[in-house]
C-alpha cells in the first residue's frame, strides 16, 4: 500500500516502547503490531485520535503518501 | 447445551461423524471385497428365486422367479454400492472436518471453503454417477428376471435433489468467501 505509517519513528522520537504506548491508547499490542508492521488496511478515527493524543502529533505526523 | 465450541451439540456432532466414517469405509471394503469375490465365481450370490426392489413409497417383493438371462450378472449389484460408499465417506470426512472447526469456534477459515465446495462437486458428481448406477441396476434386473404379468422398464432418471443441493452449496461457498474477506478486513483495522 501506498500509504505507511509512521509508528516506529515517531516510538523513537518520543522515546517511548510498543507496549507502553498500548497501554496509554487502550489497544491491543497485537492490534498496534498490525499498524507498525502496516498490515492494517484500515484506522479507525478514535484509534488515530487516541494515537495523536498519546504521541502528541497531529494525523499527518503518523501517515505518510508514497508514490508508487 | 451449546451449538459450537467445547462440550456442544458440533463437537458431540463431529464425534458421531468420526464413527459414521469408520462405518462407512467398513462397508466399503466389505462390498468391494464381497463384489470382486461375487464376479469370479460361476453363479450368483444370494439368489433364491426370490427379489425385493424397494421404491420410495412401495417395496415389490417378487417371489418364484424365473431368470430369462444368465444370472451371473446379478452379482454386479453388488459392486453397484461401492461408488455410493466413496461418495458418503468423502463427504462424511469433510463434514467432520468443518464440524472441528465448529468446536475450535474459529470456522472462519478458507479450509471450509474449500470442505464446502468439496462436498458440492461431491454431490454433484453423486447425482450424475447415481444415475448412471440406477440406470444400469435397471438394466441388469430388468434384463435378468422375469416377472410374469409384470412389466418391469427401466428409464434414466437423474437425481434432481442432489444436483440442487450440490449447486446450492457451491453457491454458498461463494457467500462464505465474501464473508471471511469482510471478517479479514475486520481483522486488519485498528
Amino acid at each position: 500500500m501506498p500509504i505507511i505509517i509512521n509508528l516506529d519513528r515517531l516510538l523513537v522520537d518520543k522515546k517511548i516502547t510498543l507496549s507502553e504506548l498500548a497501554e496509554k491508547v487502550g489497544i491491543t499490542l497485537p492490534n498496534l503490531s498490525i499498524l507498525k508492521t502496516n498490515k492494517a488496511k484500515a484506522i479507525r478515527f478514535s484509534t488515530l485520535e487516541a494515537l495523536c493524543k498519546a504521541l502528541d502529533c497531529q494525523p499527518g505526523d503518523l501517515l505518510e503518501y508514497i508514490k508508487e | 447445551m451449546k451449538l459450537i465450541g467445547t462440550k456442544s451439540i458440533a463437537e458431540h456432532l463431529s464425534k458421531l461423524l468420526k464413527i459414521a466414517y469408520g462405518v462407512v469405509l467398513v462397508s466399503f471394503f466389505i462390498s468391494l471385497v464381497l463384489g470382486t469375490i461375487s464376479l469370479w465365481r460361476s453363479g450368483s450370490l444370494g439368489l433364491d428365486n426370490h427379489i425385493s426392489i424397494k421404491t420410495p413409497g412401495i417395496n415389490f417383493d417378487f417371489s418364484n422367479l424365473s431368470y430369462k438371462a444368465n444370472t451371473k450378472y446379478m452379482n454386479f449389484l453388488f459392486l453397484s454400492a461401492v461408488p455410493s460408499y466413496l461418495i458418503s465417506a468423502f463427504i462424511i470426512k469433510e463434514l467432520s472436518r468443518i464440524l472441528d472447526t465448529l468446536v475450535k469456534e474459529e470456522p472462519f477459515v478458507y479450509a471450509n471453503i474449500v470442505s464446502i465446495k468439496k462436498i458440492a462437486k461431491a454431490l454433484i458428481l453423486g447425482s450424475i454417477l447415481y444415475t448412471i448406477i440406477h440406470f444400469i441396476i435397471g438394466l441388469i434386473i430388468t434384463s435378468v428376471v422375469q416377472t410374469p404379468g409384470v412389466k418391469l422398464t427401466t428409464n434414466l432418471s437423474i437425481d434432481g435433489s442432489m444436483l440442487f443441493m450440490g449447486i446450492l452449496l457451491y453457491l454458498l461457498a461463494e457467500v462464505f468467501k465474501l464473508g471471511l474477506i469482510i471478517k479479514e478486513e475486520q481483522d486488519l483495522t485498528v
